[in-house]
């Protein structure tokens, strides 16, 4: 499962996030570079771990990059 | 993973004891309270250190006589072989035979570090083991009985999607945290926005023309009164002057149609005057004339009337040459004499007409060069009028400028100053001069509060905007969370569907059926000829059959540990059923190691040549 969740379960996950995006009218404002911010977020977290990771990190990570 | 050996230290019922295992099918048989159950606690406590039973905690497993049991499994994985040891106490020690000696790999007594150690090296978790491999008495009506939410989470747990659900919940925060911060933006929006309508500028603009106005009526009170007024006596002055230069114009002018037909007047009497240039040589050289013929006409006279005396004289002769004079020469003579006379007198007269003409003409001449400079005169003075009118028309215009520059309202008699003048002494009028500065400055303070306050405003629309973007691709990834568990779950499950349909058809227990796993959180739907079914409503030993072979499907699929253990799996069931799962056991010990415990003899009839250990009361005692 390890090997699910850390590749392959990324690539799901951003696969997720850009049929979202193509479906839902919602998030057709959402960039490339804020799907990579979303992306980023999520495999930060796999990594690390709900007791590691604060959810003002997702937040600032999220905005740092929009930011940019 | 093959099991080999069971050993017990003052565990359960059991003092110190080994039990052999061996591959195929383990029955262990015995009575109720043989201890039969224990043996199956002991395998499951040294893999995970939980009692398989539920609200049971570990110091409760131990011997009543021990300060602390312990449980030991020796297994195969490959061809390495292990020793698990567990103590109630916590203590965890994992040996690894090498050339007939065990050697220590692993000692600790720290759980979670135990735990991943096992994990990591053999695959062993609690949820996997205690819902794929081990069957204890009554586990199915537990099962059945779960909340769906604790079987999600059992069914996450065991797929590993559970660090999906601690990212999910993660981002869930951090979406709290966004619509948080929003909420604080848009109340920071909201307050700034109410701010920023309560503009000043309309009060600043009434202010200060108010103020404006203040200060000119204090200007004329104080100040420069004095030059306004001196302005104002100025104007005075110069209206009136004007008045008296437009006045004097206008006599000036009398007469005259305007100052052209002046000029034109006076070039009419210098001509005349010119023409009569010649006059007074003309009366001179005149009365020369009359002077000399009178002259003449005397001598003329008086000869006439020597000549005359003469001629009466006695002695006729001429007293100065004493000469005979003769009467009728000198009557000749006296005659001649006589008409040159008469024309001398004639011409005489003549000429003092003349004269007398001359001198009239003379004297009217005199008289148009008295006009001449008069009306020369009163043509200068209209000329310096002309000068000096528009002089004056400047320093009115000028000063009438001036003071309507300070707001002097020259005409209008009910203006706010002359009124606030008429009406206010002073003090009064510094004092509201100064009442006003000061409403004036704080509305300019506020003003640049506000305006501050609306810069900021625009900082924290685009702060809004940020956020409300940063909330968007939040949810986006809350959503997308989701939408990935679910694929992991429908691509782990799928494969668990037909391992579970695949068995179900060998037992021949449901017909033509359909399992679905996806709709229910490890809860199988069943689909028989076209019909759902709930598991709720199949009978006892259907639900048994479904849910070992449900167990049996999700090992194959997230990896069997090589083994089964079902403690008592014929509990409740007929001679049939029993006899299916005979069957269903040799059939699965063809591919696992399996031990089961029972205390029926049909089962033991069933599992004959089966590894057998018999279990009895007094074995332990």
């Amino acid at each position: 499962m390890d090997t699910v969740l850390d590749d392959e379960t990324r690539e799901i996950y951003r696969a997720e996030i850009e049929a979202l995006i193509q479906s839902d009218e919602k998030f057709i404002t959402v960039n490339p570079d804020e799907l990579d911010a979303i992306v980023e977020a999520f495999d930060f977290t796999l990594k690390n771990g709900r007791e590691k990771v604060r959810a003002q990190m997702l937040y600032d990570l999220i905005q740092a990059k929009k930011e940019k | 993973m093959q099991l080999e050996r069971i050993r017990l230290k003052t565990f359960g019922c059991f003092q110190q004891q080994d039990f052999e295992l061996s591959d195929g099918i383990n029955l262990i048989f015995g009575p109720n309270f043989s201890g039969k159950s224990t043996l199956v606690n002991a395998i499951f406590f040294t893999l995970t250190g939980k009692p398989i039973v539920p609200r049971v905690d570990a110091a409760s497993i131990k011997n009543a006589k021990a300060y602390s049991g312990t449980a030991g499994l020796q297994f195969k994985v490959g061809d390495e072989r292990y020793l698990l040891f567990r103590g109630t106490h916590k203590r965890f020690q994992l040996r690894q035979e090498k050339n007939d000696v065990w050697n220590i790999i692993f000692d600790d007594n720290r759980i979670t570090v135990v735990e991943a150690t096992l994990k990591e090296r053999f695959g062993f978790s609690y949820n996997k083991l205690a819902l794929t491999t081990f069957l204890r008495e009554g586990e199915i009506f537990e099962f059945l009985a779960r909340q769906p939410a604790t079987r999600r989470d059992i069914l996450y747990a065991l797929l590993g999607i559970d660090r999906l659900i601690e990212v999910r919940e993660r981002f869930i925060d951090a979406r709290r945290l966004a619509k948080r911060e929003r909420g604080r933006i848009q109340s920071h929006q909201s307050s700034l926005r109410v701010t920023a309508q309560n503009s000043n500028k309309i009060e600043i603009e009434k202010s200060e023309t108010k103020l404006k106005e203040l200060d000119i009526a204090f200007s004329m009170e104080t100040g420069d009164a004095e030059l306004i007024a001196e302005w104002r006596n100025s104007r005075k002055q110069a209206q009136e002057q004007l008045g008296l230069l437009t006045q004097e114009q206008t006599e000036l002018m009398s007469g005259f149609k305007d100052i052209s037909h002046l000029r034109e007047m006076i070039d009419t009497i210098e001509s005349a005057i010119k023409e009569s240039i010649g006059l007074e040589v003309e009366r001179e050289e005149l009365i020369k004339k009359v002077g000399s013929l009178d002259t003449q006409v005397n001598a003329l006279t008086k000869v006439c009337d020597t000549l005359r005396n003469l001629m009466e004289s006695e002695d006729g002769h001429c007293p100065t040459c004493h000469q005979k004079v003769e009467s009728d020469v000198i009557q000749k003579i006296v005659d001649e004499k006589e008409t040159e006379r008469s024309q001398l007198t004639e011409e005489l007269e003549i000429d003092k007409k003349t004269l007398s003409e001359k001198s009239d003409n003379l004297e009217s001449r005199h008289q148009l060069d008295q006009r001449l400079n008069t009306l020369q005169t009163r043509l200068t003075r209209l000329e310096q009028l002309e000068g000096e009118i528009k002089k004056a028309q400047d320093q009115l215009d000028n000063v009438t400028k001036r003071l309507n520059e300070r707001g002097v309202q020259l005409d209008a008699e009910s203006d706010t100053s002359n009124e606030i003048v008429n009406n206010l002494d002073k003090t009064q009028l510094k004092s509201q001069i100064d009442r006003e500065r000061q409403k004036l400055e704080r509305l300019k303070r506020e003003d640049a509060v506000q305006k501050d306050r609306f810069d900021r405003l625009q900082e924290v629309n685009a702060e809004a905007e940020q956020v409300e973007k940063t909330t968007l691709c939040l949810e986006l990834a809350c959503a997308g969370v989701e939408k990935t568990i679910d694929t992991l779950q429908r691509q782990i499950l799928k494969p668990v569907e037909s391992e579970l349909q695949r068995w179900l058809g060998e037992m021949e227990l449901f017909g033509k059926s359909q399992i679905d796993l996806q709709r229910q959180h490890l809860l199988p739907t069943l689909n028989i000829d076209g019909e759902d079914r709930s598991v709720m409503l199949l009978s006892g030993s259907e639900k048994m059959f479904l849910y070992l072979c449900f167990k049996i499907a999700l090992a194959k699929v997230l990896g069997n540990t090589g083994f089964f253990v079902f403690d008592d799996p014929t509990l409740h069931l007929d001679g049939e059923r029993k006899s299916l799962m005979v069957d269903f056991i040799r059939q699965l010990s063809q591919e696992y190691q399996v031990i089961v415990t029972s205390y029926d003899d049909q089962v033991r009839e069933g599992l004959d040549g089966a590894h057998l250990i018999e279990m009895n009361r007094g074995m332990h005692e």
